[in-house]
């Protein structure tokens, strides 16, 4: 099989979703850690047009964006499918995938915000939460039915990320009673053996995100 | 009433999302309804079918509603598999033409809003925004035409044409408007000559709202906007 490379940031939830996908597929690959403050030639050289990662190379070939990585993924190893066959359930699922790469920022945005910002921060987090509880994932045990599908791996941040975005910012907005269905689906993704097994170390995202809290707050109000 | 492959497009003619799944319906030879929706007062369908952004376009197949139009486009050239081919069937060519109709879809036209709704030193900074992305778009380009000028008809014409054509087709309107270039025969001779290539195809032509309504529309997104930014 053709060597597959992923460069990859140990705190970025994109390469994250990127690991997932490759171990759901059995799909071995050698893992490149990238430093954001110092980037390799590598990673410029194959994401010269926004030199971030995830950027998966395949072949020698580079794909960057870790939505289309994914797809890519999905087309390339057919094994343990993560898109549903149907041409409208892929159009949902890509619906629900396109609404969190869109939303993450704002539902993020209790992280950098303190205050009054902040409250009005938690209040639209919670609006987009239950969007997509009601919505997306509706009565379904994962967005992409009885198993994971890429909705559920885009999503997964949630899982885990936010929980420590929540602690270090000191706010509680993916609660379970005001998000039952939401918090079941959490559970249940992480009794998944891959996802389980392919999370970052807790105590260090606690400290990065306290850091980047940090930083943000010291900026200047522009 | 026939159940069978009923197609309906809900848009508005000036959008240029709106623009791009008509252009993909009419070069696949798709019969649809299109429903002009006003954006002021949008139709009980609308906001049943997308009750998350109630937004257009929305493409109702049967019955059943797609939205956002990349999403819709992938719809259609998963369903309808005849020419023209929208998105390439190998994995990795199709990896990158999504990348780079994601750098038009999402920093190209935001740029381009920006320059249309902003003034002064805004506008400045956002043109100077639009031009560099131009370029990067003009060095990508030159992978997908390895022999310059672009030759496109409406047997090939692919993703990509479809929202350089969005984005860019009104390109005299925006100039009228802004009283300054966007695309750029200098600057950007191979953007410009897509342009050109795209907008001259009888498919396109019958597509594209007439010059004097587009000028009206541009000019009247940027005064609202500049109106709404006085305090």
């Amino acid at each position: 099989m053709a060597e597959v490379k992923l460069l990859g940031f140990w705190a970025s939830t994109f390469s994250d979703r990127v690991i997932w996908a490759l171990k759901l597929k059995g799909i071995n690959y050698e893992h490149v850690e990238e430093d954001p403050y110092n980037k390799t030639q590598l990673l410029l050289q194959h994401n010269p047009v926004h030199k971030k990662v995830p950027v998966l190379i395949h072949a020698g070939k580079p794909i960057a964006e870790s939505s289309m990585i994914l797809e890519y993924i999905e087309e390339t190893w057919p094994q343990n499918p993560l898109l549903p066959q149907g041409a409208y359930e892929r159009a949902m699922a890509r619906f629900w995938i396109k609404f969190g790469e869109e939303k993450m920022a704002t539902i993020c945005a209790v992280l950098r915000t303190a205050g009054a910002e902040q409250e009005r921060a938690i209040k639209e987090a919670m609006e987009l939460l239950k969007i997509l509880e009601e919505q997306g994932l509706g009565d379904k045990k994962f967005f992409g039915g009885d198993a994971i599908g890429l909705a559920d791996i885009a999503f997964g941040w949630l899982a885990y990320l936010f929980g420590v975005i929540e602690e270090v910012a000191g706010v509680n907005v993916l609660d379970a009673n005001r998000l039952p269905r939401l918090h079941a689906w959490i559970d249940n993704l992480k009794e998944v053996p891959v996802i389980k097994e392919n999370l970052p170390d807790r105590q260090k995202l606690l400290g990065h995100l306290k850091r980047r809290r940090e930083t943000h707050l010291a900026l200047p109000n522009l | 009433m026939e159940e069978e492959n009923q197609i309906k497009l809900h848009g508005m003619w000036g959008s240029t999302f709106t623009k791009r799944v008509e252009l993909a319906l009419k070069l696949k030879g798709i019969p649809y309804e299109y429903i002009e929706e006003d954006l002021s007062n949008k139709s009980q369908l609308v906001l049943k079918y997308n009750p998350v952004h109630k937004k257009v376009p929305v493409l109702v197949h049967n019955g059943k509603p797609i939205i956002e139009s990349l999403i819709i486009l992938e719809y259609i050239d998963e369903t309808w598999k005849n020419a023209p081919r929208l998105l390439p069937d190998d994995p990795y060519e199709r990896a990158k033409v999504l990348f780079w109709a994601s750098f038009l879809h999402q920093q190209l036209f935001e740029d381009m809003g920006r320059v249309i709704t902003s003034d002064g030193e805004a506008q400045e900074k956002a043109t100077k925004d639009l031009f560099e992305k131009l370029t990067i778009l003009e060095e990508g380009m030159k992978e997908f035409f390895p022999g310059g000028t672009p030759s496109i008809n409406g047997e090939n014409m692919g993703l990509l044409d479809i929202l350089m054509y969005a984005l860019f087709g009104p390109y005299k309107a925006h100039e009228e408007v802004l009283e300054m270039k966007t695309i750029d025969p200098e600057r950007n001779p191979l953007l410009f000559s897509w342009v050109m290539a795209l907008t001259e195809l009888p498919v396109v032509k019958e597509s594209t709202p007439p010059h004097e309504k587009l000028v009206a529309l541009v000019q009247f997104i940027r005064e609202n906007a500049l109106q709404s930014c006085v305090a």
